[in-house]
């Protein structure tokens, strides 16, 4: 599915390991940069890439081992990203932002919620899917 | 990591992005930071393009560890990803936040409020 030139791009990556999330990080960067979005707003994707795996890691695989995709999907000036994991579902706030967090932890979510134009958790038969869209800005 | 002491206030320069990969080593210059004699502490972050929601944690503990022993921890050299990020998490009503280091020492001068 990967066409450039039409606007359309697509890739998917399996994760077996924390190490696999730095690789899935450069791949958001790559597409990004393929598909023109400004180098701000290829880190802010990388960060929610980070963000929605590790997530999946503490939600999705207690044992510490674990195998969860993250697929791409980048249309005309919309990028997708999506992290689909068994089981181990979680909570989205309808307010992110509130109240302001003064711990060690719980922010990852609100970070993809406050970057992300839309998330939005899909639950489908056993699977988890968090879906997370970023329209590229002019 | 550059950690600079002036006479009253001690520096940690951090200039690389935090991830996954480093945040253990972010984490232990901080405590290190907070653990040291001086009660003006400053972290700058000029260089750094790249926080993860971990090292916004260690940051938050930081500012309120520092706190409880009398001292105040504050945040310069924010750049644009950086000031996003914080205003996602809504760090400016947890601790000072400036632009440039320079605003940091007038901070704790009393020039800036």
């Amino acid at each position: 599915m990967n066409n450039v030139n039409s606007g359309t791009y697509g890739q998917i990556l399996v994760i077996h390991s924390r190490s696999d999330i730095a690789l899935a990080m450069k791949t958001t960067h790559r597409i990004a940069m393929l598909t023109e979005f400004s180098d701000h707003e290829s880190i802010l994707l990388q960060l929610v890439t980070e963000e929605a795996c590790m997530n999946a890691f503490e939600h999705g695989c207690p044992s510490g081992t674990c195998e969860f995709r993250i697929s791409w999907l980048v249309e005309s000036d919309i990028m997708e990203i999506r992290v689909c994991q068994n089981g181990g579902s979680f909570e989205l706030s309808n307010e992110p932002t509130q109240p302001v967090k003064i711990g060690s932890r719980g922010r990852g979510l609100v970070l993809i919620q406050g970057i992300m134009d839309e998330v939005r958790l899909i639950p489908t038969g056993p699977y988890i899917t968090l879906s997370m869209r970023k329209k590229r800005k002019v | 990591m550059e950690n600079i002491l002036k006479d009253q206030v001690q520096l940690l320069n951090w200039n690389t992005d935090v991830t996954l990969k480093n945040v253990d080593e972010f984490r232990g210059a901080i405590e290190k930071l907070v653990e040291g004699e001086k009660t003006k502490l400053i972290l700058e972050l000029t260089k750094v393009a790249y926080l993860n929601s971990a090292a916004l944690g260690v940051i938050a503990d930081a500012v309120l560890g520092a706190g409880r022993a009398g001292k105040e921890l504050i945040i310069v050299g924010v750049q644009s990803t950086v000031g996003e990020i914080f205003e996602i998490v809504h760090f400016s009503a947890l601790m000072k936040i400036f632009t440039a280091l320079e605003e940091g020492y007038a901070y704790f001068t009393g020039e800036l409020k």
